[in-house]
């Protein structure tokens, strides 16, 4: 076969990470629905989403393979490679930490391997680049961009729920070694009842391995990036260049979850044109901030204030002043004092998540409290 | 009377959220460094909008419109998501409401609090109070701080703002904005030795050309030269730095050189500092372009823009545009609200052009920030004097003389030979023009020298002194010499046009003390007999 026609084939055939629908995979899935869209449009252009289902079960099947690699150009192709395969290992290794460590508030793995979607018995390299890789996860429900509409007094409880879930899910990562960098609404699926769990690790990090994102300057979503990677500011270790980017990611989730809004848009809004920097600028008649971040920090500050005192008003009452100083503390636009104060005098200076946990826990019993009064009253 | 300044580019006093405008850059860096839309962003866009689309529901509206920041106001593709948050009728927030609101506008968005904007209609006390409620909540807000400062020097309290521009720079001792605006703070305390410490004791101006433009600025105000000039010069040689970090360094030591008398070196820094000038750097520009004799080359519309009032200034009064450089005077006062310079300059032109009640109004504003400079003293002293109005000029002529009794300066000579002139004193409003002119002329001032022939001859005209033919004729030739447009334009407004309105001097214009200047030892007496408030 000649070179040219070989392309010409592949063009226009579909990936073996596309056509597992009706195949039996892994320990007796069946792959009985293709995600409408496919996850790589968020999360890169190798893999594709199905939900399987066994005994009744269902759950959600990620497929990746390594064709997409494979057809680069040539000048490409090595390199496209390695990134596949060192991201399908990367999440691999990850997904398998994070069920060593039964962390209770992130998607679970249910199990991972390899489906075979040639059986050639001859044609031993087509066997190999059909291979496909799968991970399958337990189904999250909807995310909380569905669930929750504009905040009412009387939904407190189950937003802050929300809150405590999603910092329960990091604080675990964390302990875990694993900071996960992409913590959005759309990433904050119900699984049962209210509660939720936090989904794709495919931008995370491990501490003391370079993955796949590392070399980014900040992997997760750019529309919630921290403040410091968007002025170019890399922190240069772990805990304030990845840690603390988590613990804003958390913050940034107190201002979705009670005005719909994340902390990155609200603080493009907040900041004049001028002071900002050139991967957040509109209008292009203006010069972009060229400073470093050191002078850019106190309008950041005084930004951040601003923000706080947009929000304070749609925080529960009975809790206002304990949410507000928790997301100032969280969203604090200096990486390296951002998170509980106390922590971060601590030995080891972490952003503290273990007492945000506790924060939210109390709040929701506090809410849960609330509400009943309302009820009994009403009744 | 006078309006004559040495100018240095010392630090501006900026507000926090204001901009300082680099004029090189409002089209080219910028537009080059804009966002653009990659793939993966067009990627992520389409995929919030077809799940939006799938599920109409609030949050997944908000999940489209948090692209807005980073597509152009003309985009399209989120204008389905914008129009969905403006039609629920339940309680949207009000930010992300005005986020759709503005999609579908086509404008940018803004957050709805908005406390921290400066308003530039906003009175001085209104904006002290809106800082002091703000600070009650954010008392760590280091901007805010400096911000109530600067209203505070504008309110003439410069110990509050002492207290406050120190506060700032406790809560960020390294900021490049708080750090210019402390030491401008001290120099309108009149206090450049406590400016330059700060600088001088501060790592960060060693190496940063801003501060370091400061530090050479400042030097030369206390008659040191900067330790970090020749650093400062290698810096502007090596081209390492950008334009806009290269324009107040350039234009510091371009004017140390105008000062040294190298003029040609001078004008090449100038030039440097022209590629990419901030509001300071076209100022100095603007004035130093009297000293070197030449119009700078730029763009008009550079000088039009309400924040280089300044530079818009130098430019009118020294071609001797009265009526355009008043404007731009008060244009000025209103970016620097804490400054004397334009005060001065506005009771000046103010006179000028016969309306000695704003010149008196200008100057008491003034006065209210620094009340012993003695530019707008005497500048008061000129509008009272040719003005009916009702002031105490006793007291008046009591304050300036308090200041100026040993080694007055040449426009206080000035001013006490008008006095004398119009209470009829022909010979002593002779001796003091006499010596006002001397002085001004021993210090090189050749333009004030002119200046205060002009104004002797007018006053002496006025006076009826048979020897004002001969003054005004001197005048003229001395205004010749000057080849200065502005020097010709206050001849001409005195001869012309204030003569053309038939401007009286007021009538009361004799003192209740006697007074005498002594020459021999350039001191001014009064008799101690008659009690002076």
């Amino acid at each position: 076969m000649m070179p040219k026609e070989s392309v010409d084939t592949d063009k226009h055939s579909a990936p073996p990470k596309d056509g597992l629908l009706g195949k039996t995979v892994g320990t007796g899935w069946t792959v009985v629905e293709m995600m409408t869209r496919p996850e790589g449009a968020t999360g890169g252009n190798f893999s594709t989403g199905y939900i399987v289902e066994r005994n009744g079960n269902r759950a959600f099947l990620k497929a990746m393979d390594l064709t997409s690699a494979l057809l680069q150009p040539a000048d490409r192709q090595l390199n496209a490679l390695a990134r596949v395969v060192e991201a399908i290992q990367f999440e691999g290794m990850l997904l398998q930490r994070c069920a060593e460590h039964g962390l209770t508030r992130v998607i679970r793995l249910i199990e991972q391997g390899v489906v075979e979607t040639s059986a050639s018995a001859h044609d031993s390299l087509r066997n190999a680049t059909e291979r496909v890789h799968v991970f399958i996860f337990e189904l999250g429900g909807n995310d909380v961009r569905r669930t929750f509409g504009a905040p009412k007094p009387e939904d407190a409880r189950p937003r802050i729920a929300v809150l405590h879930d999603v910092a329960v899910a990091v604080q675990q990562l964390h302990k875990a070694g694993i900071a996960h960098q992409d913590i959005k609404p759309s990433n904050v699926l119900e699984v049962s009842g209210e509660r939720h769990k936090i989904a794709d690790l495919g931008r995370a990090s491990l501490v003391g391995v370079m993955g796949p994102s590392d070399s980014m300057f900040f992997p997760g979503d750019l529309t919630y990036c921290p403040p410091e990677f968007a002025y170019g500011h890399i922190p240069p270790d772990a805990v304030n260049r990845r840690f603390a980017a988590d613990a804003y990611l958390i913050g940034s989730m107190i201002s979705f979850m009670f005005t719909l809004q994340g902390t990155t848009t609200l603080l493009q809004q907040a900041l004049p044109e001028h002071l900002l920097p050139p991967r957040w600028q509109r209008d292009t008649s203006v010069a972009a901030w060229a400073g470093s971040y050191d002078d850019a920090l106190p309008h950041l500050e005084q930004s951040m204030n601003q923000l706080r005192s947009y929000l304070e008003p749609y925080l529960p009452s009975f809790c206002r002043g304990e949410l507000s100083e928790a997301f100032a503390q969280l969203c604090d636009p200096n990486p390296y004092r951002r998170g509980h104060p106390k922590a971060r005098a601590a030995v080891g200076g972490s952003p503290g998540l273990d007492r945000y946990v506790s924060l939210f826990d109390r709040l929701s019993k506090k809410a849960a409290i609330a509400e009943r009064l309302v009820t009994s009253q009403d009744t | 009377m006078t309006l004559s300044w040495a100018r240095r580019v010392v630090p501006s006093w900026d507000l926090a959220r204001s901009n300082p405008r680099h004029f090189a850059t409002q089209s080219g860096e910028a537009s080059a460094q804009a966002t653009v839309s990659t793939a993966t962003e067009a990627a992520r866009i389409s995929k919030a909008v077809s799940e939006f689309e799938a599920h109409p529901t609030l949050g997944l509206a908000s999940d489209v419109l948090r692209f807005s920041n980073m597509v152009g106001v003309a985009d399209g593709r989120l204008d389905s998501a914008a129009a969905y948050v403006l039609k629920q009728t339940a309680s949207v927030p009000e930010g992300l409401y005005r986020t759709a609101d503005s999609v579908l506008r086509k404008v940018k968005g803004s957050l709805p609090s908005v406390e921290m904007d400066f308003d530039a209609g906003e009175t001085v006390a209104l904006s002290i109070r809106r800082l002091r409620a703000w600070l009650r909540i954010y008392n760590r807000d280091g901007l805010a701080w400096s911000d109530l400062a600067r209203s505070l020097a504008a309110n003439g309290n410069n110990e509050g703002a002492r207290r406050a521009i120190t506060t700032a720079l406790f809560i960020n001792p390294n900021s490049r904005l708080v750090l210019r605006n402390a030491t401008r703070f001290h120099l309108h305390n009149k206090d450049p030795e406590r400016a330059l410490h700060l600088l001088h004791h501060h790592e960060r101006t060693k190496t940063d050309p801003w501060l370091m433009a400061g530090h050479i600025a400042i030097s030369s105000i206390v008659g040191k030269e900067s330790k970090l000039l020749k650093r400062g010069r290698h810096l502007i040689e090596a081209k390492r730095l950008t334009a806009a970090d290269a324009t107040e360094l350039a234009s510091s030591i371009a004017t140390l050189e105008l000062q040294s008398g190298a003029t040609r070196v001078a004008k090449k820094l100038f030039n440097i500092s022209l590629v990419s000038p901030n509001q300071n750097t076209l100022a100095q520009i603007e004035w130093a372009s009297n000293q070197l004799k030449l119009v700078p080359d730029l763009p008009v519309h550079w000088l039009n823009f309400p924040d280089s009032a300044e530079a818009g200034y130098y430019r009118a009064i020294f071609d001797g545009d009265f009526s355009t450089a008043l404007t731009r005077a008060i244009g000025w006062c209103q970016y620097e609200p804490f400054a004397s310079r334009p005060l001065i300059a506005a009771s000046f032109l103010s006179s000028m052009q016969g309306d000695h009640h704003s010149a008196v109004e200008y100057a008491k504003k003034g006065l209210a920030t620094e009340p012993q400079d003695i530019t707008l003293l005497n500048n008061l002293l000129f509008a009272v004097a040719n003005d009916s109005a009702a002031y105490d000029l006793d007291s008046l002529v009591h304050q300036i003389w308090s200041l100026e009794r040993k080694e007055p300066d040449p426009q206080t000579l000035a001013n006490f030979g008008m006095l004398a002139y119009l209470s009829g004193e022909l010979q002593k409003g002779s001796m003091l023009y006499e010596a006002a002119w001397t002085q001004s002329r021993r210090k090189n001032l050749h333009e004030q020298a002119a200046n205060i022939l002009s104004f002797q001859a007018h006053f002496s005209d006025l006076a009826g002194s048979p020897d004002a033919t001969t003054i005004k004729a001197r005048a003229a030739s001395a205004v010749k010499a000057t080849a200065l447009p502005l020097s010709d334009a206050v001849f001409k407004h005195l001869f012309l046009s204030i003569a053309e309105r038939d401007v009286k001097p007021a009538s009361r214009t004799k003192l209740s003390a006697a007074w005498n200047y002594d020459a021999a030892s350039n001191t001014l007496t009064f008799d101690k007999r008659i009690p002076i408030k």
